[in-house]
């Protein structure tokens, strides 16, 4: 065991040594990227978002070093490598939900619709000093970055609502530096429920390689009979699922608010803990649209879809539609 | 307690109490002497007030209800169905699809099985969908706060 | 809609489909009769069957979707049933106290179902007072009935909610 830790202590100083010969970071946003992948820490992260008029507060003990990260909430979720993802609900067992041989693209660059500024001077976020990189789209500020000034690791985000109010927020409530525990080790029986398999060539109408609002394909997956269609614009991810079948209300997974998707369908949204997101049906297809962009971003591109056909019941599914119904009652 | 007042010469006639002009009040729709006699009762009317009470909570409460959306795509089959005539003659989509089965039912039984279904119900499994975003998109982006959200179970206040 | 003409079913189906289904749902409490019925008043104003006045397009739509849903719970009804105390010295039940009141906070799946077991006709007014918004003028034009007794079944279907939910 002592073996081990020495090597992997070696490893991250080797790591360590090893980044300043990476090309020098374009952005300050790169630079945290690359912060939270080169700098060990080990620290409590407090979640907080809105629900409606209800804030949320989750506090998780997150650990990273060099490239690996354990986060630990109600769920425990590992990032083994650059690529590899484990999940496990609960204390249950470990799930790869994220296999380390599907890559999504390269993502577009963010400076073709986000000014990324330094802004002199930060708050002291977990006992240290910071420094502000604010990230605009034209007049909206949509987020404030608040980095370690020594290491760039992201201390604090603020995303902000289109009144100017902070929507979601992530923040060290403590944290330190001097990591001295070893990286986290694959758990020896991680299952493999449904695992991802990127799709090349024709894939769906509904994964165009680009939505409106900058969002760029940047990967198609199955998984099950699940089509998973990746954007990015550069800073926000915005996934759209797509998979066969009629919607019924009972299978919403709350009350939701109703908003217009594409061709006039009304789809329900919900916020979860890291965005938002919106379900609708259209022609015989449920379409679930996930993304950690603001929300406006995520209407906008969802509308961008392209409409399907009109679906065409042949007479012999009407016929089993007809005796659906008339076993209904008796059901 | 107050005993309440006669009201046998006021505008609303020979009873004791408000009744239905509680509502009338609530909703503007009595005259402006009928207003100051009713006004005028309920001070020294306790049943009056409570029951004015009592109604204005229920008449809240149905104002208060929200808008019902029709389910998905009710509107657009209907225009299908409407363009093509079908609803003009006969009874609704949903007792006509009953109806035809009736007929059918004997031979659809012989064919079910055969030829492409229309989609069955299915629901999408929305917390699941949050974590395969999630984790794909952590692969190459800031991993922090890509990923941390995942580790708090998604519920949708159900 | 275009201009004072009568509006086409379509019309009706695109630009206010959210309300006649809110006001067939409220009506009926269920989605499939809501459903039904509103195939009904899309059918009656495709047929041309209801006089348009140039006015409140929402009030005409209701006034359709109230009497649609009133035929067919009359032509439902298999034996006549006790005359509607319209007669205003019916005593309303008394309301229970402030501390039982605050119990029950009017939540909407509850308020639908209390809606549900009124009496159709104190339904009827109800819903075109509370949900629609009409006055009781334009409610005794629409049900045909005066506005005595336009005012009885609002005031008595409301108490009769308010006791439902105590």
């Amino acid at each position: 065991m002592r073996v081990a830790v020495t090597a992997t202590f070696t490893l991250l100083l080797t790591t360590a040594v090893a980044a300043p010969a990476v090309a020098a970071p374009a952005s300050a946003l790169d630079q945290a990227r690359q912060a939270s992948e080169d700098t060990p820490f080990d620290g409590v992260l407090d979640v907080r978002w809105q629900d409606g008029g209800a804030t949320h507060l989750e506090r998780l003990t997150v650990q990273g070093r060099g490239g690996a990260m354990v986060i630990q909430g109600g769920n425990q979720v590992m990032a083994l490598s650059p690529f590899e993802r484990l999940l496990a609900h609960g204390g249950q067992s470990w799930d790869e939900l994220w296999p380390s041989s599907v890559t999504p693209g390269p993502r577009p660059d963010a400076s073709a619709k986000y000014q990324v500024t330094e802004v002199a001077g930060g708050p002291v976020v977990a006992g240290r000093t910071t420094k502000t990189v604010r990230i605009s789209q034209g007049a909206t500020v949509r987020e404030q970055l608040y980095l370690d000034a020594a290491t760039s690791l992201m201390l604090e985000r603020d995303e902000y609502g289109e009144d100017g109010s902070v929507v979601r927020a992530m923040a060290f409530e403590s944290v330190s530096l001097d990591a001295s525990m070893a990286a986290p080790a694959k758990p020896p029986s991680a299952e493999h429920p449904a695992t991802p398999v990127a799709v090349r060539g024709q894939v769906s109408a509904l994964a165009p390689l680009e939505l409106a609002d900058g969002y760029r394909r940047v990967g198609v997956y199955r998984s099950g009979g699940i089509l998973h269609a990746l954007y990015s614009d550069g800073v926000y991810d915005l996934s759209v699922f797509e998979q066969a079948g009629r919607l019924r209300h009972s299978d919403l997974p709350g009350p939701g608010d109703p908003v217009a998707v594409a061709g006039g369908t009304t789809g329900w949204t919900y916020p979860w803990p890291g965005g938002q997101l919106v379900v609708w049906s259209t022609e015989g297809r449920i379409l679930t649209a996930v993304s950690d962009a603001p929300a406006d971003q995520l209407l906008l591109a969802v509308r961008s879809l392209p409409p399907l056909p009109p679906e065409r019941p042949s007479l012999l599914s009407k016929l089993k539609r007809a005796c659906r119904t008339l076993m209904e009652p008796l059901a | 307690m107050t005993e309440p007042r006669r009201f046998g010469d006021s505008p609303f006639g020979g009873g004791m109490h408000l009744g239905d002009a509680l509502s009338g009040l609530l909703d503007g729709e009595l005259a402006p002497s009928q207003q100051d006699a009713a006004r005028a009762h309920l001070v020294g009317c306790p049943t009056c007030a409570e029951e004015l009470r009592a109604v204005g909570q229920a008449r809240d409460w149905v104002r208060a209800l929200p808008p019902v959306e029709p389910p998905f795509g009710f509107y657009e089959r209907a225009m299908r169905e409407g363009r093509r005539g079908a609803f003009a003659t006969g009874p609704s989509l949903r007792r006509r699809a009953g109806l035809a089965a009736l007929g059918a039912a004997a031979a659809a039984v012989t064919v079910l099985g055969v030829g492409s279904p229309r989609p069955n119900p299915a629901s999408p499994a929305v917390p699941r969908l949050v974590e395969a975003h999630a984790t794909s998109a952590s692969v190459g982006a800031d991993l922090l706060s890509k990923l941390a959200p995942v580790a708090v179970p998604v519920s949708f206040g159900r | 809609m275009a201009g004072s003409g009568v509006p086409s079913w379509e019309e009706v189906a695109r630009n206010h489909g959210r309300f006649l289904y809110t006001v067939a749902y409220r009506l009926t409490g269920n989605h499939d009769d809501a459903q039904d019925l509103v195939q009904e008043v899309l059918l009656r104003v495709r047929k041309g069957l209801e006089t348009y006045r140039p006015g409140s397009l929402e009030g005409w739509l209701s006034r359709i979707t109230t009497n649609t849903f009133l035929d067919e719970t009359r032509r439902r009804r298999r034996r006549p049933v006790d005359p509607l105390p319209d007669e205003p010295d019916r005593v309303v039940p008394p309301a229970p106290g402030a501390d039982v009141a605050a119990a029950s906070e009017g939540l909407p799946d509850d308020v639908q179902d209390a809606l549900r077991r009124l009496p159709p006709e104190y339904r009827a007014a109800v819903v075109m007072c509370d949900v629609v918004g009409l006055s009781y003028q334009e409610i005794s034009q629409s049900l045909d009935v005066p506005v005595g007794t336009v005012r009885s079944r609002i005031h008595r279907g409301r108490a009769l909610l308010r006791q439902a939910l105590a």
